[in-house]
C-alpha cells in the first residue's frame, strides 16, 4: 500500500505486525502449499480468537468490520511473515451467503462454527459437464415430506475431503426453465450416501475432489432461501465473491517469494533481473491500488467491476510468478523448496498452484465477456 | 475507484471549458511549428490556473496531489498543447525555494507573464555528453535546471533564450524538444543545498504523477472511442463488438485501465509520505507501458480508420507517446524502484 497511512492505521500494522511475529508457529512460516486441517486449524483458532480471522464480517456477525485499509494492511503482514493460506470458503462464501439469505436458526448454529474454525466448508456448484454453464446442473433433489433426497455427481470440490459440510446447489424441479428449478442446500457430509475421491492437480496434490450423492437425505431446514430459488442466491453473491476473489493476498504472496529470491541473488540479479522485480513490485501496487478503491467504493454502495478485479487480481499474481519463474533459473523446476540465504524459496509450488486462480470463481474467459457485456455494453454476441 | 469530489469536478469542468477545442488548436499549432499561439495561455493564467499547488501563503490555490490528478486526467483528452501539467508541478518548487529570485520568478509563473519550465538530466539517447532534456522546449521563457548533489546541489533558472543555441526538435504531438548543456556557472541560482534536493525531488515526482494522470485521461478518451466504434462498425452483417475475440480485447484494455488508475489515485495519496518517490516512479512506468499498449490495440481494432490522421485517435496516439517519453520512461522509472524505499 503506497498511500499514507494514519497514526491509527500505522499503530494497527506494528500491532499486527508484533502478534504475527509472537504467535505464528515457525513451523507454519513459509510453507508453499496451504496446510491440512491438522497443522491449521490450531493458527485458525488463535487468529479467531484475536478477533482477525474474519475482517471483512460485519461485528454484529461476529466478524471484525475492518476498514479496506485495515484488511490490506493484515494482507501485507500476513505475506511478509510467511503465514499460511487458511480454508476460506466458510469465511468468504457461505458465511456472506448465510449472513444475507440464512435463517436465524442457520446463522446461529454455522456462523460461529465457522469463525471458531469447527466446521470446514466446501462448495457443490460445479458438476461434470457443469462448469461456466452453471445452470445446466444435473445433481437432483427429490422432495419428500420434510427431506430433501438427493442424487448426483460434485466436482472440483475444493478441500472437499478435509470438509465437514458441503453447500451444494440442487435440481429440485425438471419442469421449471433451467435456472428456476434450483435449490440452494447444506449438507452434512457425514450423512449416509455420500462418497468423496479426491483428484490430484497439476500440483501434484489433492486439493479437490469428486463428491457422489446417492438417496442423500437431507432435513428441510437445511434449504437457503426459497425452495427453487436457489439460482437468485448464487447470483446475489457472485459479484461479492469476486471481489474477494481480487483481494490482493495470494499476489502479495507471489511477490514475497520474488523479493526472496532477489535478495538471496544479490548482485547477481543483473539488470534485467532488477527491472523484472521492480515490475513485480508495481503490479503488485496497482493491484492493492484497485482492490482498496473498489472495496472503499462498495462499502459507500457503488457497484465494484468484480469481473475486472477478479481478472486484474489473478493475472497480477500469475505475472508475478512468471517472473519468479524467471528469476529462479535452472531451479524453477525443483519440486521441493529450498533453504537460500536464510529464506526457504519455493521454486515452482505456486507458480503450479497459481494456474487454478484464472479458472476458480469463474474463468476469466467469462469474466471477459460479463465485462463486455455489463460493463463496456458491447452489442451480444455468441457468448457462452 | 476514488471519484472526484463535486469541487474537483467542478475545477475540472470549468478547465475543460476553458481549454475548449484543444485538438484543433495542435492541429493548427503542426502548421505553424514551432511558432506558439500566447493567447490562450494569457486566459490559462488569468483564471489562476497555474498556481492550483502553490501554498496559499504564497499566493496559491493550495490544492493537492489529488485535485492535480483529477484535473489532470480530465483535461488531457482535449489535448490542449499549452504546457500546463508541467507548470502545475513545477510551481511549487518555486514556493520552496524560499529565495527572492525564486519568489520573484512564482510571481511571474502565476501571473502568466513567464512560462517556468524545469530540464531533466539527461542527454540526447545514444550520445554520452551529460545535459539537460526539456520537453514542451519552445513554450518556455524560464527553464529550471538542477546540478550537483547533496550540499553541492543547485537549482538554477535560465532564459530559455540562452539555450537557442541548442537545436529544437519537433516531437510527434506537435511539441518541441530540446537537448542541452549549461556552461559551469550559468544561469540565476534560485536555491541550492539538501532542502532544495528535496524540493527538487518532489517536483519531478509531481511531474511524473502528473503525467502518469493525463496517460490515463488519454487512455480513458481512446477506449471510449474504440467502445463506440465496436458498438457501430459492422463487419459480416454484425456489429464487430458483438465478435467475442474482440469483447476480450475490449475488456483486457478495459481491466488495464482500471489497474492503471487505480494506482494514479494511490501514489497521489503518497504525496507527501515516505513513499511518495517510489510511488511516482511506479506510477509513471506503469501509466507510459499501459498507455502505449492500450493506444495500440485502440488503432489495430478500428482498422485502417484508426490509422487516418483525420480520425481523433491520431492525435491521442501521438500525444500519449511522447509523455511516455518524458521525465522518465517506463523502463527509466522501473529501474529505480529498487534503489528507493521499499513499498511495505
Amino acid at each position: 500500500m503506497l498511500r499514507i497511512e494514519s497514526e491509527a492505521e500505522q499503530a494497527f500494522r506494528r500491532e499486527v505486525r508484533d502478534w504475527y511475529a509472537a504467535e505464528l508457529p515457525e513451523e507454519l512460516r513459509d510453507l508453499t502449499f496451504r496446510p491440512e486441517p491438522a497443522r491449521a486449524l490450531g493458527w485458525y483458532r488463535r487468529l479467531s480468537q484475536r478477533g482477525w480471522i474474519a475482517p471483512h464480517w460485519p461485528k454484529t456477525f461476529g466478524g471484525m468490520g475492518a476498514s479496506p485499509v485495515e484488511q490490506v494492511i493484515l494482507m501485507e503482514e500476513a505475506a511478509r511473515i510467511g503465514a499460511p493460506e487458511l480454508p476460506t470458503q466458510g469465511l468468504n462464501q457461505i458465511g456472506p451467503i448465510l449472513q444475507r439469505f440464512g435463517t436465524p436458526e442457520q446463522q446461529a448454529r454455522h456462523l460461529p462454527a465457522i469463525l471458531n474454525g469447527d466446521v470446514i466448508w466446501c462448495q457443490g456448484y460445479s458438476e461434470p459437464g457443469a462448469g461456466s454453464d452453471l445452470a445446466s446442473l444435473r445433481t437432483r433433489g427429490r422432495v419428500e415430506d420434510d427431506e430433501i433426497v438427493v442424487t448426483g455427481h460434485k466436482i472440483w470440490t475444493t478441500w472437499g475431503h478435509h470438509a465437514d459440510w458441503i453447500y451444494a446447489l440442487v435440481r429440485t424441479n425438471e419442469t421449471l426453465p433451467r435456472r428456476q428449478g434450483i435449490t440452494f442446500l447444506l449438507i452434512d457430509l457425514t450423512s449416509p450416501g455420500i462418497t468423496r475421491r479426491p483428484i490430484r492437480t497439476l500440483a501434484d496434490e489433492n486439493e479437490f475432489c469428486e463428491v457422489f450423492f446417492d438417496e442423500v437425505r437431507v432435513p428441510r431446514a437445511n434449504v437457503v432461501g426459497p425452495l427453487d430459488g436457489g439460482w437468485s442466491i448464487v447470483t446475489a453473491l457472485l459479484d461479492e465473491e469476486r471481489i474477494q476473489l481480487g483481494a490482493p493476498s495470494h499476489a502479495l504472496r507471489a511477490l514475497e517469494r520474488v523479493r526472496r529470491m532477489a535478495r538471496a541473488l544479490g548482485p547477481a540479479l543483473g539488470e534485467a533481473g532488477h527491472l523484472m522485480v521492480a515490475e513485480a513490485e508495481m503490479e503488485v501496487a496497482a493491484l492493492t491500488a484497485a482492490f482498496l478503491q473498489i472495496l472503499t467504493g462498495v462499502a459507500s454502495g457503488k457497484a465494484g467491476d468484480p469481473s475486472g478485479l477478479k481478472i486484474l487480481s489473478t493475472e497480477t499474481t500469475q505475472r508475478v510468478l512468471d517472473i519468479a519463474q524467471e528469476l529462479a533459473g535452472s531451479a524453477a523446476s525443483l519440486k521441493l523448496p529450498e533453504q537460500v540465504a536464510g529464506a526457504v524459496i519455493d521454486f515452482s509450488e505456486l507458480f503450479l498452484q497459481s494456474r487454478r486462480l484464472s479458472i476458480y470463481g469463474g474463468t476469466n474467459e467469462i469474466q471477459r465477456g460479463l465485462i463486455a457485456d455489463r460493463v463496456l455494453k458491447l452489442p451480444k454476441g455468441k457468448r457462452p | 475507484m476514488i471519484e472526484p469530489t463535486p469541487e474537483q469536478v467542478l475545477m475540472r469542468d470549468s478547465l475543460v471549458q476553458l481549454l475548449g477545442d484543444g485538438v484543433a488548436r495542435t492541429r493548427s499549432a503542426g502548421e505553424a511549428w514551432p511558432r506558439i499561439d500566447r493567447a490562450p495561455w494569457a486566459d490559462i493564467a488569468g483564471a489562476g490556473w497555474p498556481g492550483l499547488l502553490v501554498p496559499e501563503a504564497s499566493g496559491g490555490w493550495g490544492g493537492t496531489a489529488l485535485d492535480m490528478v483529477m484535473l489532470l486526467e480530465g483535461a488531457a483528452a482535449t489535448l490542449a498543447p499549452e504546457p500546463l501539467p508541467a507548470v502545475l508541478a513545477i510551481a511549487p518548487l518555486l514556493a520552496a525555494c524560499e529565495s527572492a529570485a525564486a519568489a520573484a520568478l512564482l510571481g511571474q509563473l502565476v501571473s502568466g507573464e513567464a512560462i517556468v519550465l524545469m530540464a531533466e538530466s539527461g542527454a540526447f539517447p545514444l550520445s554520452h555528453e551529460a545535459g539537460f532534456v526539456l520537453f514542451d522546449a519552445h513554450w518556455a521563457d524560464e527553464v529550471i535546471c538542477a546540478e550537483g548533489e547533496g550540499d553541492a546541489f543547485r537549482l538554477v533558472a535560465v532564459p530559455a533564450a540562452d539555450l537557442a543555441d541548442a537545436p529544437l526538435r519537433r516531437t510527434i504531438d506537435g511539441s518541441g524538444q530540446r537537448v542541452f548543456s549549461l556552461p559551469a556557472g550559468a544561469g540565476l541560482e534560485l536555491a541550492r543545498g539538501c532542502r532544495a534536493e528535496a524540493a527538487y525531488h518532489s517536483a519531478v515526482n509531481r511531474l511524473r504523477l502528473g503525467a502518469a494522470a493525463s496517460l490515463m485521461g488519454l487512455v480513458r478518451g481512446a477506449l471510449a472511442l474504440t467502445i463506440d466504434y465496436l458498438g457501430v462498425r459492422t463487419q459480416f452483417g454484425q456489429p464487430i463488438g458483438s465478435f467475442q475475440a474482440l469483447q476480450h480485447r475490449a475488456a483486457s484494455l478495459h481491466v488495464a485501465h482500471t489497474a492503471g488508475w487505480a494506482l494514479v489515485c494511490e501514489a497521489a495519496l503518497s504525496v507527501g509520505g515516505e513513499k511518495e518517490g517510489i510511488a511516482c516512479a511506479m506510477v509513471k512506468a506503469k501509466a507510459s507501458s499501459t498507455a502505449r499498449d492500450v493506444l495500440k490495440d485502440c488503432v489495430q481494432m478500428h482498422g485502417a480508420i484508426g490509422f487516418s490522421d483525420e480520425y481523433a485517435l491520431a492525435p491521442l496516439f501521438r500525444r500519449a507517446v511522447t509523455l511516455a517519453s518524458a521525465f522518465g520512461t517506463s523502463q527509466v522509472c522501473l529501474g529505480e524502484i529498487g534503489s528507493l524505499p521499499r513499498c511495505a
